[in-house]
């Protein structure tokens, strides 16, 4: 692992040093600048204000990097500039009046007036550009932010198509692909019109899983029938070990929701819980309408899990396309089933009143 | 005196396909005699051990038992045609091993040579297949063992939380926090013992006080005095790793 800045940029110290050697450039600009402006009043030379501006100037600066280092922030703040302001100021008359031969206690004895009209001077021009480099800063980190913010975003969008190709992998399973077409083929013979419903069916459900990656959403009626689909599929491959009823109110009907979300869950159900039993068992699926949210559950009296069962990769697909299509929005409950196996409990959102995803 | 018909078993937990392969034995192998059919493993290694027959025709995927299971169990041993309908790993090992498998779906071609090489090969000893089980079955288990799901409860029901969600675990009083990316949850396992538990390539131990996902962590930043700390995708909060973890970060 890299070492890391507070930025979270890598740290190269060419970078840094550039970095340092441009704001030290911009205070020598603006403590010139400073100087060429008092020449023109009364009582001010170039030369000698130059002095005075370059130390009070470089003190500021240097009290602030000092300060930013040891408070172990990446950006100047008020904090450090209300301490490096004031101290930088004092420090740099006394610099600069060493530097113009005067000498201080002098300074303050013989010309009060002009070490006052300095000090005012010096504090303006002090809290203005220490504002300037403190906006610098946040216009830097705002540009950062934004950049990050951008990657983060590709990044999601990413991970939402992987995750889309690993749903289309998981529905063209090997074991369920070969089997199903076993299973045809099989009854081809002897119940040729069983075989045809079978096939029309796979078809249905190939079909469904295909269009599954170009449309972002499916109405619910759309999803029961794939659903339908698969589950005639799995109980003619297991006879009369699959039980299944589905409980899902018309009125959801036209409810809209993301494609494969309810048909992996059920065949999760079926893999982990229902297949691996000697008995199978019963698979029921349910959806309700609750407040603002659409909840469906998936419950089979399989196997259930233990500590250490295996994960399906339909499950953790599930949770990773929720999470990139609602973030934080969406709830993926495992809780055991009474008497025995799992209750998959899935919560998304959904508008009220129209029964669209919000 | 009569020859006695050749005997056989078959194992496939989906009735269909027991039927199938039964009614193409018939037409490849009309003298063979299927003894039982089972539909999971623990009945295939009953009817095995009941009927002594010379042939297992064996599913992998099986409840209970799968069929390597049941043909590393059986006390007598018999010839076995392990059946599947996908698995990468077996059939390679059953084509160096030169063991008999069948495709599913089975194809008429494929049943015939089987027969053939069965027909024989059936007054031979059967081959032991021990050695090959015992390597398949080492593979098969070695992707569980970890800890996968933690058990805690929310609005009084049990819930499982798969550790795949979690993103850091943080040690409190008795209790050991859970964060994923939503949610926050309690359970009483120790960070101790679920150092021990959990996979320690995805979970590293970072702290006397915490336990992190790998894979959730985004960057890790020092302060002036040198203390390392984590930020994690997802999360304001950060996480401080301690001295005597923070090996794991130097830069090499």
């Amino acid at each position: 692992m890299k070492i890391q800045n507070g930025r979270g940029q890598s740290v190269n110290p060419f970078v840094l040093l550039s970095a340092f050697g441009k704001e030290l450039a911009l205070i020598l600009v603006f403590t010139t600048l400073i100087a060429v402006l008092l020449t023109p009043v009364p009582g001010f030379q170039f030369w000698s204000s130059f002095r005075y501006s370059l130390s009070i100037g470089l003190s500021i600066f240097l009290l602030s990097r000092i300060l930013k280092v040891i408070r172990g922030v990446t950006r100047l703040d008020w904090k450090i500039s209300i301490i490096a302001i004031p101290l930088g100021t004092g420090l740099g008359i006394l610099i600069g009046s060493i530097a113009n031969g005067t000498s201080p206690v002098r300074l303050l004895t013989d010309h009060p007036n002009t070490l006052v009209l300095t000090l005012a001077i010096s504090l303006v021009f002090g809290t203005i550009i220490s504002y300037y480099f403190y906006s610098r800063g946040v216009i830097a980190e705002t540009a950062l932010a934004l950049r990050q913010e951008a990657l983060e975003r590709a990044v999601y969008e990413q991970r939402l198509t992987e995750a889309n190709i690993r749903m289309l992998q998981a529905q063209i399973e090997p074991h369920f692909l070969f089997n199903t077409l076993s299973n045809i083929l099989s009854l081809i013979p002897d119940k040729p019109e069983k075989a045809e419903q079978m096939l029309e069916n796979f078809t249905k459900y190939l079909r469904a899983s295909l269009q599954s990656t170009r449309s972002n959403y499916v109405t619910l009626k759309e999803e029961i029938e794939m659903l339908l689909a698969y589950l005639d599929i799995q109980s003619v491959r297991m006879g009369a070990r699959l039980r299944y009823t589905l409980e899902i109110p018309v009125e959801l009907h036209h409810f809209r929701i993301p494609p494969l979300l309810i048909q992996p869950l059920a065949e999760n159900a079926i893999q982990h819980g229902l297949e691996p039993s000697a008995d199978g068992g019963e698979l029921a699926i349910r959806a309700r309408h609750e407040g603002r949210a659409l909840v469906i559950e998936i419950c089979d009296t399989g196997m259930g899990i233990s500590p250490n069962s295996a994960h399906g990769v339909g499950l953790a697909n599930v949770r990773a396309r929720l999470e990139a299509l609602y973030p934080r929005r969406a709830e993926l409950l495992m809780l055991p089933n009474q008497p025995r196996g799992l209750r998959v409990r899935l919560t998304i959102p959904v508008d009220t009143v129209a029964g669209q995803p919000t | 005196m009569q020859t006695e018909r050749p005997t056989a078993i078959i194992a496939d937990d989906e009735p269909q396909l027991c039927a199938f392969l039964r009614r193409q034995l018939g037409q490849c192998w009309p003298e063979l005699s299927i003894l039982e059919e089972a539909h999971n493993g623990r009945k295939a290694l009953d009817i095995i051990d009941e009927f002594h027959p010379d042939i297992a025709f064996l599913d992998i995927k099986m409840p209970v038992l799968s069929g390597l299971e049941v043909a590393g169990r059986m006390a007598t041993p018999c010839h076995v045609v392990f059946v599947t309908a996908y698995d990468q790993y077996a059939v390679q090992a059953f084509e160096s091993a030169a063991v008999d498998y069948l495709l599913k779906p089975v194809s008429r071609e494929r049943l015939e040579k089987t027969v053939a090489r069965l027909r024989s090969c059936l007054a031979k000893e059967p081959p032991d297949l021990s050695q090959l089980i015992v390597k398949l079955s080492e593979q098969l288990r070695s992707k569980a063992g970890y800890l996968q799901w933690l058990q805690t409860s929310f609005q009084n029901e049990l819930v499982m939380v798969s550790v795949d969600e979690v993103d850091f675990f943080q040690a409190s009083d008795k209790y050991t926090l859970v964060v994923t990316r939503n949610k926050e949850w309690i359970i009483r396992m120790s960070l101790k013992e679920l150092e021990a538990a959990l996979d320690p390539e995805r979970f590293w131990r970072i702290h006397r006080n915490a336990i992190v996902k790998v894979a959730a962590i985004a960057r890790g930043t020092h302060d002036f005095r040198g203390n390392y700390a984590l930020h994690l995708h997802g999360h304001k909060r950060t996480l401080s790793v301690g001295r005597n973890y923070a090996h794991r970060f130097r830069q090499s």
